[in-house]
């Protein structure tokens, strides 16, 4: 009796099969993770710019309420604005009176044109200035704002306001920031926020 | 048969180990997105934490405030057992201060975040008395007047006395001020005549002794505008010494000046003043209040002539005197705390002598037609000024044209006067300790006055609330807040520890009152606040047992006055709805808005609620 045995491998057929099968469930993946990583990367491109503009916002805003209201310098009444503000924190009361901190400045300075950055100072021109880059991608001018027109493009009541903008009501001090890059795509995409704070002092 | 044996194909297990690699390899990508993900949500959760522990730590500070408006220390919980304010937990450690003020500093924990506040409160400021002697549209100081301060808790002014020549002062600064002008080497009694100095000249530099010349006008920096008039020689009284010290809302023992000013204001002087210390200008604001008449119990019709010399006006604590209040020639009056005294004018005749003896209780006086004095009349206070209740003396601003308010010529007087309508002129031989506001304040030559900083806080006729002095965020960890690895509130169950409620997180709880019961005696009570009896007429004052160190703190005077009856009001509406509550039946099952509804109708809630836009739009009671 002979006992045949069987040849390993596969047909042909098979193989070419198998092959198509792997291609086709290798373009799927592909394009899952193409869609995936696309996603990822501007979900996390847009919260890396939510975060700068939040810490950005926040920083500015705890410096303000901690500043002393009458000495505040900057600000305007709408529908005008300031790129600046000139403040100093109180300390606190000893004997002779309110102690205040050091002149502190917080304002928007030009890179390019069309952007610039927001920069915090310490002793602002005098040979102990400190200074503290905030942010680094702050445009020229407000978000959706038409620069130099004389009109509220955006409908917050402020005209051609910068990208850092101070304004005033009252004793209530706003806080106008407008952060943008460009994204893994090319696309320019910006963010904006505005925050309202008193000075505690 | 012939056997061939089958080549035997070993089962590698290469499927296997690659689809292993396939695996891993995803679940490395899966890890990495995964932890990437965390962080930004993260650095998210911690930003939002942060802001919340904020608001939480501002929280603290406000109910710290409310406190140490009680007359409590500020401290609230303890690091230990905090207090729970919404998602958050909190606490307050408060430090008393040697010019009355409190710091606290207030740490905030919610969820992964840790927040610091620090804040400095000034209790209870009496916005008339903190402020010294005001005049609010200026103030003319005359020559050789001198004012200087002490303190009233800590003893009487003679006391403190520090300096006996050339004047006899305790050397502590005192607190003047205006929102006009002030005329130092004031023209009363004087020839001299006066120089001009435009305000931002005043300001441009401070002036130091140095450039005060000897018989000269002080003189301002390089930068000053030509004066306009130049002084006469006559004005120079070498021997003449004006001693002004101000210091600023903070009661200072620096010597340092402050002379309260708006923009609009100068300052004048003859060239006779010598002015200690720095002259810091910070203009304020200041909204006189009103002068309100207060409540009384028994009144007397028509004027109320005294012509002897009598002890009280014989009616009970609390009255008003629908006329004027005439002392005549020669007579005296004295009026015992605890007293509420209304009046139209009150008349002082010449040789008239008023006095008051504040030591069992505080004495309110409300004039509506001023103060007139006569030659020498006499104005005294009799209690030791460190057991002194308080004599406020408030004067009406007129209606019509009327003379302005003149003190009686002598006398000692300890109190305050707040007649923001009237030109008040202090006599020099009328020794004022306390503080005055007036519409416009000037001082005989050789006045002296004594600002009392006890008065500063507290008292009555004005609401005295804390305030503010200093706030600012305490950096910690790496920045201004601190990252925290696990949720308190997780920490503290796991402890087993519950958080107190914010409401009650203040420790103190006993107290000594003393109030006015319902026969018009002043008693003590010492115990636990909630044993408090609720019938008294009046609470005069009130201290809490620091439960620190076991300690009393300082008394608490009570601030206003009850002008239009609100307090019986709020009390006659608060027993309405503890009966209401007390008779209404327990609801069994849970009710839904049509229950809600009905049941409110059976306890009469309309005239005890106050109506919001919600219930506008659906009354609930027919």
């Amino acid at each position: 009796m002979i006992v045949r045995s069987r040849r390993g491998g596969y047909t042909l057929v098979e193989v070419l099969i198998s092959f198509t099968i792997l291609v086709l469930i290798s373009i799927n993946i592909a394009m899952v993770l193409r869609a995936g990583r696309a996603a990822a990367v501007t979900g996390t491109f847009a919260a890396r710019v939510s975060n700068e503009l939040n810490q950005t916002v926040d920083r500015i805003a705890l410096a303000l309420m901690g500043a002393d209201a009458a000495a505040l310098d900057g600000p305007q009444l709408k529908p005008l604005s300031s790129e600046y503000v000139r403040f100093q924190a109180c300390l606190g009361v000893e004997e002779s009176g309110v102690v205040h901190g050091p002149v502190e400045e917080i304002k928007w300075a030009p890179t390019t044109p069309e952007a610039g950055r927001i920069v915090w100072r310490e002793n602002p021109s005098s040979a102990q200035e400190r200074r503290v880059v905030w942010s680094t991608a702050v445009p020229s001018t407000y978000m959706h704002e038409v620069p130099s027109n004389g009109t509220d493009d955006n409908g917050n009541a402020i005209e051609d306001e910068a990208g850092l903008a101070f304004t005033m009501d009252g004793p209530r001090v706003d806080i106008h920031v407008t952060v943008e890059r460009v994204g893994h795509d090319g696309r320019a995409r910006p963010m904006q926020r505005t925050q309202h704070i008193f000075c505690r002092n | 048969m012939q056997v061939v044996p089958r080549p035997h194909t070993r089962r590698r297990g290469a499927a296997l180990l690659l689809s292993l690699i396939a695996v891993l390899a995803v679940g490395a990508i899966s890890a990495t997105l995964r932890r990437v993900q965390t962080t930004i949500d993260g650095d998210q959760r911690f930003s939002i934490d942060r802001r919340a522990a904020l608001y939480v730590a501002e929280a603290g500070i406000a109910e710290a405030t409310l406190a140490i408006s009680q007359g409590k220390s500020g401290a609230m919980a303890s690091e230990e057992i905090p207090a729970a304010f919404g998602e958050g937990l909190f606490w307050v450690a408060a430090q008393d201060r040697p010019d009355r003020s409190i710091e606290l500093r207030c740490t905030a924990q919610v969820r992964t975040a840790e927040f610091v506040l620090r804040s400095i409160i000034v209790p209870n400021l009496n916005p008339i008395t903190s402020r010294g002697f005001f005049g609010i549209e200026g103030v003319e100081i005359g020559q050789g007047t001198l004012i200087d301060a002490f303190d009233s808790s800590n003893g009487s002014y003679d006391s403190q006395v520090t300096a006996t020549a050339p004047h006899r002062t305790t050397g502590l600064a005192g607190r003047l001020g205006t929102l006009g002008q002030i005329n130092l080497d004031g023209s009363s009694g004087a020839s001299a005549e006066s120089t001009t100095f435009t305000w931002g000249e005043w300001i441009a530099e401070t002036p130091t002794d140095e450039e005060s010349k000897p018989g000269g006008e002080l003189q301002k920096g390089p930068s000053r505008a030509p004066r306009p008039q130049e002084p006469s020689p006559e004005a120079s009284t070498g021997s003449t010494v004006t001693e002004v010290s101000s210091t600023t809302a903070t009661a200072s023992t620096s010597g340092s000046t402050l002379i309260h000013a708006d923009v609009e204001g100068f300052v004048l002087s003859s060239g006779d003043a010598v002015v200690k210390g720095v002259i810091d200008l910070h203009p304020l604001g200041f909204i006189p209040p009103p002068v309100l008449r207060p409540r009384t119990v028994a009144t007397l019709n028509g004027d109320h002539m005294v012509t002897g010399a009598e002890v009280g006006l014989g009616f009970e604590s609390s009255v008003e005197v629908a006329g004027d209040l005439v002392v005549s020639s020669g007579a005296s009056l004295r009026l015992n705390g605890p007293l509420v005294l209304s009046a139209e004018a009150l008349r002082l005749e010449a040789g008239a002598q008023l006095l008051f003896d504040d030591s069992a209780g505080p004495i309110h006086v409300f004039l509506a037609d001023g103060i007139q004095s006569g030659p020498d009349s006499a104005l005294n206070s009799l209690a030791h000024e460190q057991g002194s209740q308080g004599t406020s003396l408030f004067v009406a601003p007129p209606e019509g044209t009327r003379e302005h308010a003149t003190l009686p010529t002598q006398g000692r007087f300890h109190g305050m006067l707040y007649a923001p309508g009237d030109r008040v002129v202090v006599p020099a031989d009328l020794r004022w300790l306390g503080a005055i506001t007036a519409r416009w304040l000037e001082t005989e030559p050789g006045a002296r006055l004594s600002f009392d900083a006890a008065l500063a806080t507290g008292g009555q006729g004005a609401a005295a609330t804390p305030r503010i002095a200093s706030w600012q965020i305490v950096p910690v960890g790496d920045g201004l807040a601190r990252r925290l690895a696990i949720d308190p509130r997780t920490t503290l169950r796991l402890q087993g520890i519950t958080p107190v409620p914010s409401p009650t997180a203040a420790p103190e709880t006993e107290c000594e009152v003393i109030l006015l019961d319902d026969s018009g005696e002043p008693t003590i009570f010492t115990g636990h606040v909630d044993d408090l009896p609720s019938g008294s007429e009046r609470l005069m004052r009130m201290r809490w047992v620091d439960t620190r160190n076991g300690t009393l703190r300082p008394w608490l005077r009570p601030t206003g006055a009850d002008f239009d009856g609100t307090v019986d009001a709020y009390r006659e509406k608060f027993d309405q709805i503890r009966e209401s509550l007390s008779a209404a039946q327990p609801v069994p099952h849970h009710l839904d808005e049509a229950g809600l509804q009905e049941l409110s109708r059976e306890l009469e809630m309309e005239i005890l609620l106050k109506k919001t836009a919600m219930m506008d739009a659906k009354p609930v009671v027919k």
